[in-house]
């Protein structure tokens, strides 16, 4: 009982890190984990994220008993059907067959721990590139401010602080990102749920993007009805989307293009739409849009900065409050996101 | 600080972040070099049309043309193929590094780890194995 509540308590702080609970319990936790996890298969194949059956160790087990038993049996039988020797040869035809379907579970088990070792590396790649860019805008910054080597003015220094505290947002957000990722993909993820007012969350996340909207010369619509009614949501990660899809606007549309963020009722949903003229999807890319770490090379071309992971963590969440999430582009002419949240029961009318 | 290098020629420093690029370029100046300065690849292949800096800082993510294809364009040419490259990126990837190498970048440092002085010994190191 004692153990199990160790492997319990090592678990769950697993569960808030990256990706694969057992690297990263590994990591977290060094060898105080090592000590208090008793390993026993079934442990080891909980931390793999496999069940029994898709498991190399237990597999292997299985095929080991599975062989001595077979052959003890072939010998008993053996021995009471001397004269039907094809009775003999029936049963080693089994044990083959048997052998080799559980060979290709082992088989299959490997295969799925290759592709999660890729999956992990690709993911510590992302993360640590992503979180270099902030970092490295710390340090250069702290140094330039310390070192004294030039005379910034206080306006320049200002700046700097500005930019000392965007950097760190990025860090927070991309933290966050990461860890709704990881509870995406473990199957963990449940976001919460209080009655959000639309409108005001619309009107917050565009004030939001005023400046940049100002400064890359793009004209911003607004299109609230009146009386639109709550509807079910987790605000922090909805203001989220719903800012991650005017940035992705406002980076993607050129100069002198538009942007235009509409709500409106449709039936039980709220729907929420952002709009721009800008670059597009090409319609090779857009089956792969909503993947994880999916970039389009246009937009690549564009911005270099982009994990790939802000409309996969979009359609993860959306769906679990219940809507939907959906688009439509023509390269060079412009995209069109939208999602929807269904209205709070008592708002229905 | 060997100040030789740094009378000989400008030092073109590409860098689409504004932000990084000025902080960089504002030590430089200070250690007194001579700098141009591209904010894309497209500028800095503009830039090395018609001239030879003594060295090149090159970030390699950027919009349109990367720091990789101006790297392949500068060791294509003949005329400015021997211009010292320090690549400056927080690209960490094993491929990406090896391309680099293949590529003949003299050094290849990632942001993230080195402060403005660490940068600028690097700088000084390279250019003191050209031009010794």
């Amino acid at each position: 009982m004692h153990t199990r509540g160790n492997v319990d308590k090592t678990r769950f702080q697993c569960a808030d890190f990256l990706t694969f609970p057992q690297d990263a319990c590994s990591w977290y936790s060094g060898s105080e984990h090592r000590n208090v996890m008793k390993k026993t298969f079934f442990t080891e194949c909980d931390m793999l994220q496999l069940k029994p059956w898709q498991c190399p160790p237990i597999l292997f087990i299985v095929m080991g008993f599975f062989i001595i038993l077979s052959m003890l049996a072939t010998y008993v039988l053996a021995q009471r059907y001397t004269d039907e020797p094809e009775i003999a040869a029936l049963t080693v035809i089994f044990i083959t067959v048997v052998a080799f379907i559980i060979g290709t579970f082992i088989v299959s088990g490997f295969s799925r721990l290759v592709e999660a070792h890729r999956i992990k590396s690709q993911f510590v790649s992302l993360a640590s590139h992503q979180l270099r860019s902030p970092l490295s805008v710390l340090k250069w910054t702290l140094e330039a401010g310390r070192s004294g080597y030039h005379a910034y003015s206080p306006q320049e220094l200002e700046n700097f602080m500005n930019t000392l505290g965007s950097a760190t947002e990025n860090m927070i957000r991309l933290v966050d990102m990461l860890i709704d990722i990881n509870r995406i993909d473990s199957g963990t993820f449940v976001p919460n749920t209080q009655p959000i007012a639309p409108g005001e969350l619309a009107v917050k996340a565009f004030k939001h993007f005023k400046t940049s909207l100002d400064a890359s010369h793009i004209t911003a619509n607004l299109i609230i009805p009146d009386g639109l009614p709550n509807v079910h949501g987790d605000e922090r990660r909805v203001t989220a989307i719903l800012e991650r899809l005017i940035d992705n606007a406002i980076r993607y549309t050129p100069a002198g293009g538009s942007i235009t963020l509409h709500l409106e009722k449709i039936g039980t949903y709220v729907q929420f739409s952002v709009e721009d003229s800008g670059i597009g999807i090409p319609r090779a890319d857009q089956p792969h849009v909503f993947e994880k770490f999916f970039r389009s090379a246009n937009a690549s071309r564009v911005q270099t900065e982009g994990a790939g992971t802000g409309l996969y963590i979009a359609r993860a969440v959306i769906e679990r409050l219940g809507g939907s999430i959906s688009f439509s582009s023509e390269e060079g002419k412009g995209s069109r996101f939208t999602f929807t949240l269904p209205i709070r029961d008592e708002d229905v009318v | 600080m060997n100040m030789e290098h740094k009378s000989r020629g400008v030092v073109l420093v590409v860098e689409d972040d504004s932000f990084l690029r000025k902080l960089l370029c504002d030590k430089l100046r200070h250690e007194g070099f001579e700098l141009h300065e591209a904010a894309n690849g497209q500028e800095a292949l503009d830039f090395l049309k018609n001239n030879l800096p003594i060295l090149m800082l090159l970030d390699l993510m950027m919009p349109d043309v990367n720091g990789l294809q101006v790297l392949e364009a500068v060791r294509r040419d003949e005329r400015i193929k021997d211009i010292p490259v320090i690549v400056l990126s927080n690209v960490g990837e094993k491929q990406t590094i090896e391309r680099i190498q293949q590529l003949g970048a003299d050094d290849y440092l990632i942001k993230a780890h080195f402060v403005l002085d660490e940068i600028i010994e690097r700088i000084t190191k390279v250019l003191g194995k050209r031009y010794i």
